[in-house]
């Protein structure tokens, strides 16, 4: 380690190097924000193979009710597909991708959902009430072998995780 | 002065401290607002603690090279540097658990979740780590354990800042979530790390998520049985370790202690080499030997500086 980067810190230096490095910080933020692939996002994949350069562009365009995903999404030569909201997960297929965040960020998807501002959600049950265990069903695309270990029934978890789902659901509309 | 970094579930002292430092540095503010930080919403003081989630979010945030794809190559993941900027926040937050702690002897513990990944599915569950007495369980939010979020307390364990389905931070007041074994069903085990810790080079061509090489795989996106290695302990756990703010459970740490071990371990039979080199275009910008490393409450240092840290820590055990 460099001798600067292991002295012992102490609230001062934090704040002070929070605010030398902040600027950056903004700027990859802002920089980031303002590369939110609006209106499409292309990617481009390239190969060579036997002589030939291959490209291959591939543009998507996600919406979900009508709200358009306008996070950055990976493509692997292999085809597999990535994402930056879930950066350690790998799915067979887009709409594998899609179902996953709408498990993961419920309240993202929710119609009237306010962008900006403090979400206290300390009595909704979390990260906008993604059940306990999730809905298995829409992340069969992700490859996740179980070593030869046996799941319960899927229509038991529905049955389960689906109940305390419409619990949070009615909870949240009579508020 | 080295320190001792020890397994979690040997040492109940460690494990003790681990969780009261992090409770502390929850509820430290030296000054840093969400609004410093351009995280939207009304401005409010930022923890030290959530300062290494910001952080972690802003690297992943930051592409490598600064016109690449942004999921694609970043400044701390799904390239060479992958190891090494994690070892450098690893050790931050280890000094400033020293700071908050008034002990220059503790070491930051490590998870051998390859261990219990020996276990059968209900075992990996069952194991100690999620037990109230370690670090609580599942739950949305988790109800046991040292980190639990009471809404009336102040003090208690809190998330103020996760990212949204985009990969933008924002502001939340929530309590911590996982969904342990949910996602998938096993941990990485045994057979899974001494495989990878034969693996080489380093790293190789095209430096992505596509290399062949040691990297690649302890960061987990080479095997055909499903996400590996690191990424397949964050899929695992589930909750707060699914998204780019996935410091905000202190399960991260420990994964990643566990992670750096398997490449101590990994350099103790290989040599401390680290690929690329400086010569490699600008293009490698971030990952080369001698490049900055993404900072934000520290000076920066670089891949080369990190690869001997005799002088800083040691493992109790390099069988991983």
């Amino acid at each position: 380690m460099s001798a600067e980067s292991e002295a012992l810190p102490t609230p001062e230096s934090i704040a002070k190097y929070v605010k030398q490095n902040m600027q950056k910080a903004r700027k990859s933020s802002s920089t980031m924000a303002m590369m939110q692939h609006k209106g499409g996002q292309e990617i481009v994949r390239e190969d060579d193979y036997k002589g030939h350069h291959v490209v291959i562009r591939t543009t998507y365009n996600i919406t979900v009710d009508g709200k358009e995903v306008t996070g950055h999404i990976m493509l692997t030569n292999a085809g597999q597909v990535q994402y930056h909201g879930l950066p350690n997960y790998s799915f067979d297929s887009t709409v594998d991708l899609v179902r996953a965040l709408i498990d993961n960020f419920p309240e993202d998807f929710q119609k009237g959902k306010q962008r900006s501002g403090l979400r206290d959600r300390s009595d909704m049950g979390g990260r906008g009430g993604r059940p306990t265990g999730g809905n298995r069903s829409s992340m069969g695309g992700m490859k996740m072998l179980g070593r030869g270990v046996t799941k319960p029934p899927k229509a038991a978890l529905k049955k389960k995780f689906t109940t305390k789902s419409k619990r949070r659901l009615a909870k949240r509309k009579s508020k | 002065m080295s320190v001792s970094r020890r397994n979690i579930l040997k040492d109940a002292t460690v494990l003790q401290k681990y969780c009261d430092g992090v409770n502390k540095l929850k509820n430290e503010f030296t000054g840093p607002t969400t609004q410093d930080l351009g995280v939207d919403g009304p401005p409010q003081p930022v923890s030290t603690y959530e300062l290494f989630v910001v952080w972690h979010v802003n690297a992943m945030m930051t592409p490598t090279p600064a016109q690449g794809n942004p999921a694609g190559r970043n400044a701390a993941h799904r390239g060479p540097v992958f190891l090494p900027w994690h070892r450098f926040m690893l050790r931050q937050l280890e000094l400033n658990l020293q700071r908050v702690l008034d002990d220059r002897d503790f070491g930051l513990p490590y998870w051998d979740w390859a261990a219990d990944g020996e276990g059968s599915p209900q075992d990996q569950l069952n194991s100690a780590l999620w037990a109230p007495n370690g670090i609580g369980g599942s739950g949305a939010p988790i109800t046991t354990g040292p980190f639990v979020f009471d809404p009336n307390e102040n003090s208690s364990f809190r998330v103020r800042i996760d990212t949204d389905s985009n990969g933008n931070l924002e502001q939340v007041n929530r309590g911590l979530e996982r969904t342990l074994g949910q996602d998938i069903d096993t941990l990485p085990n045994k057979t899974d790390t001494t495989k990878v810790l034969q693996s080489t080079p380093y790293d190789d061509a095209p430096w992505t998520v596509s290399s062949s090489g040691f990297r690649n795989q302890a960061e987990g996106w080479v095997g055909a049985d499903g996400p590996g290695m690191h990424n397949r302990v964050h899929v695992w756990v589930g909750g707060d370790m699914s998204p780019a703010s996935s410091p905000n459970d202190p399960v991260f740490f420990l994964n990643h202690c566990n992670v750096d071990r398997i490449w101590e371990a990994w350099m103790q039979q290989h040599g401390r080499v680290y690929v690329p080199d400086q010569k490699a275009p600008r293009s490698l910008k971030g990952h080369r030997i001698d490049d900055q490393l993404s900072s934000l409450i520290s000076p920066s240092t670089t891949p080369a500086a990190v690869l001997d840290v005799f002088a800083q820590y040691e493992y109790d055990s390099l069988d991983v």
